[in-house]
């Protein structure tokens, strides 16, 4: 079979594998929504948690769906509020929400015409039935009795039964309510018939009666209630049923300030009466004055991903105490976390963000990254002179917030100079524990940035920081069964345990790499990871991956010794890494470098050997990295070692075989490869989309694991030790195997475009196949009864001997 | 020499034989819609097409099944509120109920039943409720894996239990026609074949991920063979597909054009973002790509006219996705009678 026949129909097979959905839906994971960029300003810092929906995160619509204040609870504390505070919240809540009406009605009954209380024991007994016992208050019950009746007409009563509106009865209903509304003897009970009217009218689809309704019935009425605002969303909702999208537009905004009660569903209507975003003046006309203007405008600063400070200039202009503008500084400083923040250090450290993910999801080309970071710049230094400014004004609610913020802004921008004025300005204001806290670690970042050189007496002075944020990460977490921990990842303990992974790992992680101190660097990673939910183990695949034997003895020396300064006893206690790790990782290290000795030296110390189900020894006609089916033998790093160790020592000393012990070398190095049956002696993780490609900065194991360069000069030396031609041809077909891993196949990224990549792909493969080892099996052993046999084995050697 | 009549007689017989196969047979097509909004409620337009057509069946969906994380449990949202109960009295209609797969993965086999006890008590109650004539068929729509197969075809036999006396039928896709062996053959009586989505959404180089010519013929080999009969879906809408860095990264059903002027467009359906722009609230970066595809009546022709070779029953009902008055007013009429006229012969 000719080799491009056989590629084009495996990518045929593959493609048409790849095009069946399930593999589609089975592939890769998603974006974490809380945690996509590079965080270190505490989303919950302005302390207003009714606006935690509204929390920035631009992978999804809200940060929170649920409604921060529950409005059943409102409900029921308004009533306690008007039996005086004299019935517990509880019984008021059972006879409000749980008793059915029957119950209720012959409660009534025996107030108005005594008859017989034959109530249960649970009724009777509650504060609330006491209550109207003795007050006889039977407005109150009445208006309780009515509620109960319209109640299965405007809201679901179980999740398993249809949406129901029985036209005609709610008809009625609003009929007998406009009754009830014209006797009603206080403001407060016309407005609970008059929401009630509204609730009917809006969901009979009678959206001009809700509107007419809500005008003559509420909009007058001076009572306070949470049912203010949400008759006027059942008229803002009306509205947008009559696509008067600016007027409901208007009112859904009024809603969203009167009162944290649906506050969600109240912005939800604001964002779809909101038809062309780009026509904010008109939806603004509609405001009677400044104040509703920068109520609105703030929804619309809701609405945008991208900073926004002319909006929040406006704002501030216009109302500058506005009770949300402190949620809106908050999500302006997460979005230049995101977009500022976060691919600057990615620049800074050639895009190695362990931390977080960021680097599959968002990955910018340098110039892309470039034109961001430019583009941002002048912006952000903008609006952290905003804010300076309007928190010397201090007319906004929170004028430590704002210098906060500022200094935040500055750390980002590498001001280092203005983010310690500003936050030494707000350190001598009066901060919240919260403040306290960003305080605190706004002012840890810029004393970490502002240091040249992190060493012992610096890390002495920021230990009791680290300490502290240690503590605030690891406060609210919580263990499965298993022992792994888990964080809600939209909750403020989830926040702070990235706060401290994002500092340990991109940040001190990196400065101490920077510096070349490769155990600080692990250490710093290992503690990142130390609070961590199970899953990608970095600090372990750098410890795998980075480290050469003399790097692994010294850390195992350092952890050993446990000679710690108090800040090096905090890292180590409180990591992913341990002792056993490295000790076991020693003995690989040695393996990888072929230090038979050492690695025999340091893998018998070993407490338990790992077993290996493989023989590394063994003899194939080609790359198989799997078990095969049937094998049943094991080894271990040790055995490995020695008996590599033994076959050196025997092609020195048995002169006579030295060919075979040098061959079987060979096969020991080379199945020690990506491509060999043994990978697992060496490696910890084998990827099938890696080979025949050295990446970028490999170390020199890495080099020689995917290039088989030292397996085919042992495979060469044996050929040279031996005068049988048989033996000769296995060699030099070794030889060709090996040497066909140094060519470089092109990948597909590093490329900019398909056709230069389709060119060198060309190329490439037929440089594969021009080995120059085929030529020379052929020419020279083509008699050889190897070479006939190889023939036969390897389909793919007729297609590289016929060219 | 004389040949015998014998062979004569056979001979005419074999040739009126062949001519006798090549005879076109006719079919009953029955024209079809889905209604897939959460509120039915028809425009004079809808009614006006659907009349034209002589829409005899409308598939309405009741409701969808999710996994509601927070409360952990199989839930019913987007129910149906009907405001029109005249027409829905007027015509035949096949409730459906949409289930994600999502549902299969967190439900054991306990909570199925009771899932099943739930959905049939909500259809039949949606049928109390705006007194409908009894329901002939009932349909579930689930696009089950390999993973959720089990526990999906398990579903379907407690519904069948549950509810009896309508015909059961299940939404099939075309990759499940193509691999039965991995998917499996659902325990119902009939399937509806969805002649669309069935090419890669989420691959930056797919041309049309609705519906193709070229990716239907892949799956087409394995429809006559389908041990299920089969009744057929085609595609009437249309969507842009977002890619960021040749990653996928969502939809949007539709962009004004005025938002689409200031792209730049690359290929036929292929448009450049090349200056930060928000549509529907979501931000597309410069470098940004759309795909828009659509359902180019000639293709929808094409694949009713590759399924027609396919199908041998003599009765067929074609249900287009789906009945709503944005998507209906860009096809004429008589565009969209082609289609079921289309496959009338056979």
């Amino acid at each position: 079979m000719s080799w491009k026949v056989f590629t084009a129909v495996c990518s045929i097979i593959s493609a048409a594998l790849i095009s069946v959905p399930q593999n589609i839906i089975g592939c890769g994971g998603g974006i974490d929504p809380y945690d996509y960029y590079i965080s270190f300003f505490n989303q919950y810092a302005a302390s207003q948690i009714r606006y935690r929906p509204f929390f920035y995160t631009n992978e999804l619509f809200l940060f929170d769906y649920n409604e921060p204040v529950n409005t059943q609870e409102t409900l029921v504390k308004e009533w306690v509020s008007f039996t005086g505070n004299t019935v517990p919240e509880k019984d008021v809540r059972a006879f409000i929400m749980k008793f059915p009406a029957k119950d209720i009605h012959t409660l009534y009954y025996h107030i108005e015409r005594k008859t017989p209380p034959t109530l249960p024991d649970s009724i009777s007994r509650n504060g609330m039935s006491q209550f109207f016992l003795k007050k006889k208050d039977l407005e109150a019950l009445g208006y309780i009795l009515y509620a109960k009746k319209v109640e299965p007409h405007v809201l679901p009563t179980d999740e398993w039964e249809p949406v129901t509106r029985d036209s005609i009865t709610m008809d009625k209903l609003i009929k007998n309510g406009l009754q009830l509304y014209k006797a009603a003897k206080t403001d407060l009970f016309r407005l609970k018939y008059g929401y009630q009217i509204v609730r009917l009218a809006h969901y009979n689809n009678h959206y001009q009666d809700a509107i007419r309704y809500y005008d003559e019935l509420v909009a007058g009425n001076p009572e306070k209630s949470i049912l203010q605002p949400m008759s006027l969303a059942l008229k803002a909702g009306a509205l947008f049923r009559l696509k008067q999208h600016k007027e409901s537009a208007y009112l859904f905004s009024k809603a969203f300030h009167m009162s944290p009660v649906k506050i969600v569903s109240n912005y939800y209507g604001f964002n779809w009466a909101v038809v062309k975003e780009a026509d904010r003046a008109s939806y603004l006309s509609l405001c009677g004055n400044d104040r509703e203007k920068a109520e609105m405008l703030s929804l619309f600063a809701l609405q945008t991903p991208e900073p926004d400070l002319n909006t929040l200039k406006s704002i501030y202009r216009l109302w500058p105490s506005a009770d949300i503008f402190s949620t809106l500084v908050v999500r302006e400083i997460n979005k230049y976390e995101e977009d500022y923040l976060t691919p600057r250090m990615s620049k800074e450290y050639e895009d190695q963000l362990n931390g977080i993910y960021y680097y599959y999801y968002y990955y910018y080309t340098p110039a892309e990254r470039d034109s961001l970071l430019h583009i941002r710049q002048e912006p952000l230094r903008d609006f952290v002179n905003f804010l300076q400014h309007i928190a010397t004004e201090k007319k906004v609610k929170d004028p430590a917030l704002m210098y906060l913020a500022a200094a935040h802004g500055a750390y980002m921008l590498k001001d280092f100079a203005t983010a310690r004025s500003l936050l030494t300005k707000a350190g001598q204001m009066s901060l919240s524990p919260r403040l306290k806290d960003q305080w605190m670690l706004t002012n840890l970042l810029v004393t970490i940035s502002q240091q040249e050189v992190i060493d012992a007496a610096f890390e002495a002075n920021i230990l009791p920081s680290i300490k502290w944020l240690y503590e605030k990460a690891s406060e609210g977490t919580r263990r499965t069964s298993e022992g792994v921990l888990l964080h809600e990842s939209n909750s403020e303990p989830a926040q702070w345990y990235r706060f401290y992974r994002n500092l340990m790992m991109d940040v001190l992680a990196k400065r101490y790499e920077a510096q070349g101190d490769r155990v600080k660097t692990l250490l710093a990673m290992g503690s990142s990871e130390s609070l961590g939910i199970a899953g990608y183990k970095s600090a372990i695949s750098y410890l795998r991956n980075s480290f050469d034997s003399p790097q692994a003895e010294k850390l195992y020396d350092f952890l050993s010794g446990k000679q710690f300064t108090p800040y090096e006893a905090f890292l180590v206690a409180n990591n992913t890494i341990k002792l056993a790790d490295v000790q076991e990782f020693v003995g690989t290290a040695y393996l990888r470098e072929y230090h038979y000795d050492k690695a025999v030296s340091w893998l018998q110390q070993l407490p338990q050997q790992r077993i290996i189900e493989k023989n590394p020894f063994i003899d194939l006609w080609f790359d198989r990295e799997e078990r095969l089916p049937g094998d049943t033998v094991t080894t271990t790093q040790l055995a490995y070692a020695l008996e590599m160790k033994k076959l050196h020592e025997l092609a020195k000393t048995d002169k006579a075989n030295a060919a075979q012990h040098l061959y079987k070398i060979a096969l020991g190095l080379y199945n020690v490869t990506y491509y060999g049956y043994a990978w697992n002696l060496v490696e910890y993780f084998r990827s099938g989309s890696d080979g025949y490609f050295v990446p970028p900065n490999a170390t020199p194991f890495q080099r020689e694991y995917y290039t088989a360069a030292t397996a085919e000069s042992y495979f060469k030396k044996a050929l040279e030790a031996s005068a049988d031609p048989e033996f000769k041809a296995k060699c030099l077909f070794m030889m060709a195997r090996c040497s066909q891993k140094q060519v470089a196949k092109p990948r597909y990224g590093d490329y900019a475009d398909y056709d230069t990549y389709e060119k060198l792909t060309d190329r490439y493969y037929f440089d594969f196949m021009n080995n120059k080892y085929y030529s020379l099996l052929k020419s020279q052993y083509g008699q050889t009864a190897f070479y006939k046999e190889a023939l036969t084995r390897c389909s793919y050697l007729r297609d590289f001997v016929g060219k | 020499m004389n040949k015998s009549p014998a062979i004569k007689i056979l001979a005419a017989i074999i040739i009126v034989c062949i001519i006798g196969s090549c005879r076109q047979h006719t079919r009953h097509v029955e024209p079809a819609f889905y209604y897939w909004k959460s509120q039915f409620q028809l425009s004079g337009f809808e009614r006006l097409r659907l009349d034209s057509l002589q829409v005899s069946t409308l598939y309405v969906k009741l409701f969808d099944v999710v996994w509601d994380e927070l409360a952990q449990r199989a839930s019913p949202v987007a129910k149906l509120v009907v405001r029109d109960t005249g027409f829905l009295k007027n015509i035949n209609i096949i409730p459906t109920v949409f289930i994600t797969n999502e549902v299969f993965y967190k439900l054991d086999s306990t909570a199925i039943r009771v899932l099943a006890r739930n959905v049939t008590s909500l259809i039949k109650k949606y049928q109390q409720l705006y007194r409908l004539t009894t329901f002939k068929e009932v349909q579930m729509d689930c696009d089950w894996t390999t993973t959720t197969r089990r526990k999906y075809f398990y579903f379907l036999e407690e519904i069948k239990r549950e509810y009896s006396e309508p015909e059961l039928s299940a939404t099939i896709r075309l990759h499940q026609v193509k691999y039965t062996g991995s998917a499996g053959i659902p325990p119902v009586q009939k399937g509806l074949l969805m002649c669309y989505n069935m090419g890669t959404l989420q691959q930056s180089d797919a041309v049309n991920s609705i519906i193709s010519v070229k990716e239907f013929q892949q799956y087409a080999g394995a429809i006559d063979t389908y041990p299920l009969p089969l009744d057929i879906g085609l595609p009437l809408f249309d969507w842009y597909v977002l890619f960021r860095d040749n990653k996928y990264a969502g939809l949007f059903m539709s962009i004004k054009p005025s938002l689409l002027s200031r792209f730049r467009q690359t290929d036929k359906n292929l448009f450049e973002v090349i200056e930060d722009t928000l549509v529907d609230g979501r931000r597309l970066k410069v470098g940004d790509r759309l795909r828009y595809e659509n359902s180019n009546i000639e293709t929808v022709q094409a694949v009713a006219s590759l399924l027609n070779k396919k199908l041998k029953a003599s009765r067929l009902r074609v249900v287009l996705y789906h009945c709503d008055s944005v998507t209906l007013s860009k096809y004429p009429s008589h565009e969209l009678e082609s289609i079921y006229r289309s496959m009338q012969h056979y």
